[in-house]
């Protein structure tokens, strides 16, 4: 399992063939049934968001397309048990609520964790040489160098979140623009 | 002697007052069991000693129930194993009374002979499902276990079913064939699908992939397996 395949990922998702049991679509009574469901989903959903290169989601959109609707067995998930599955998400870290607080209605999906986006850009920054020099956010991951990178053209949010982490770690600094694209950050030892 | 008669008068009223009928109830303490057994006991001393009481039918509590409940058992019996094993209280209730055609027993009195067919070592029980049904089961052949093992025979042969479903299959009433479906999901041996046609009970594949995940030392990773460093 290599960290450095290329961005894109081809061909369709290949669903679980839990997708096509039309009970998984039911918020299961039972304590450990439900247990083992909620595992399956939230793997499918990181799974899914990975795939597509997909890193926010709305919840009330959400549930009218895949993976949250099966149109072959015409089942839908309920959207008070994705906001369920999406807080278990956020408890191990795979997701993050974003708009209004405390409304759970949209989250960004963290199928990789900030944490390893993280080190992924600085360990692409030492080997290219890019300590102390002052980059836009911007040119960083969607420049040349970046081409082939798992975060070349990473959605914005995300790599802010990245950045973050990389700010706090003491590794950069960020630099306020005009506006995010303007942002700079400066990365070193 | 007319003191030992003043004090049994005063003790059998005490006996016959709310608080100690209240021991009787099904949902008397674990402690309260024993007293009600004394409760009892003293009942039918002042019996024995011929001592008469204001109210001569909760006097006659200690035998009343007891002697019910055979007299139910030996009538239900064999109504209930030709009802294949389980009837609800409420018809069996019906159909006793009926019976009766003059002398008709009151529903408490009733459900307080079937709460003592265990104790009595009679071959009926009285079962109440969590969501609150009262069954009268044979018994021998009603356990979870059997249960469970015929409709996921049925469920096997059939495919997926909805509460009336089994009710048509084991001819029963549909109340019962719902209780009969949330006890093999309670015991983890179905899950449901909830649509717009309603309810439906499948084998419950997530226990056995659970199965399966645990076997291979998956067990509660919360990480992914497709998430790397």
């Amino acid at each position: 399992m290599s960290n450095t395949t290329a961005a894109a990922t081809p061909g369709a998702f290949q669903f679980p063939e839990i997708y096509n049991f039309p009970p998984f679509f039911t918020r299961q009574p039972n304590e450990s049934t439900w247990q083992e469901q909620r595992r399956q989903w939230c793997d499918l959903i990181l799974a899914y968001y990975k795939h597509n290169r997909l890193y926010s989601l709305t919840l009330a959109e959400a549930i009218t397309e895949p993976p949250f609707t099966n149109r072959q067995i015409h089942r839908s998930l309920r959207v008070d048990v994705l906001r369920e599955l999406v807080d278990d998400l956020v408890k191990q870290g795979n997701a993050s609520w974003t708009g209004a607080k405390n409304a759970k209605d949209s989250c960004l999906v963290l199928w990789r964790k900030p944490e390893v986006w993280a080190s992924m850009i600085y360990q692409w920054a030492n080997e290219r040489g890019l300590f102390n020099t002052v980059l836009t956010v911007f040119e960083l991951a969607n420049g040349d160098d970046a081409v082939g990178q798992e975060f070349h053209n990473l959605d914005s949010v995300t790599l802010r979140r990245a950045l973050d982490v990389l700010q706090s770690q003491g590794k950069a600094q960020l630099f306020v623009g005009t506006s995010d694209e303007d942002m700079g950050v400066k990365l070193f030892v | 002697a007319n003191e030992i008669v003043s004090m049994a008068e005063h003790i059998a009223t005490q006996l016959n007052s709310p608080a100690a009928s209240k021991l009787h109830r099904k949902d008397a303490a674990e402690s309260d069991e024993d007293n009600a057994e004394r409760v009892d006991a003293f009942r039918q001393y002042l019996l024995d000693l011929g001592i008469d009481s204001p109210v001569t039918r909760n006097t006659a509590g200690a035998v009343f129930h007891d002697e019910l409940a055979r007299e139910l058992c030996d009538y239900l019996e064999n109504y209930v194993s030709q009802c294949g094993g389980t009837v609800a209280l409420v018809d069996a209730y019906c159909l006793y009374n009926r019976a009766r055609e003059f002398s008709l027993v009151y529903p408490s009195d009733f459900v307080q002979a079937c709460e003592k067919f265990e104790a009595l070592q009679l071959p009926l029980r009285l079962r109440e499902y969590p969501s609150g049904l009262l069954v009268l089961e044979d018994a021998s052949s009603a356990s979870d276990a059997l249960i469970i093992s015929r409709v996921g025979a049925y469920i096997a042969s059939f495919g997926p079913l909805t509460a009336s479903d089994l009710a048509a299959i084991e001819d029963c009433a549909l109340t019962l064939a719902e209780e009969r479906l949330w006890l093999c999901e309670r015991a983890g041996a179905l899950c449901r699908d909830e649509s717009v046609e309603g309810v439906r009970f499948y084998a419950n594949a997530f226990a056995a992939a659970a199965a399966v995940g645990a076997g291979r030392g998956e067990g509660d990773v919360q990480e992914p397996l497709w998430q790397y460093i």
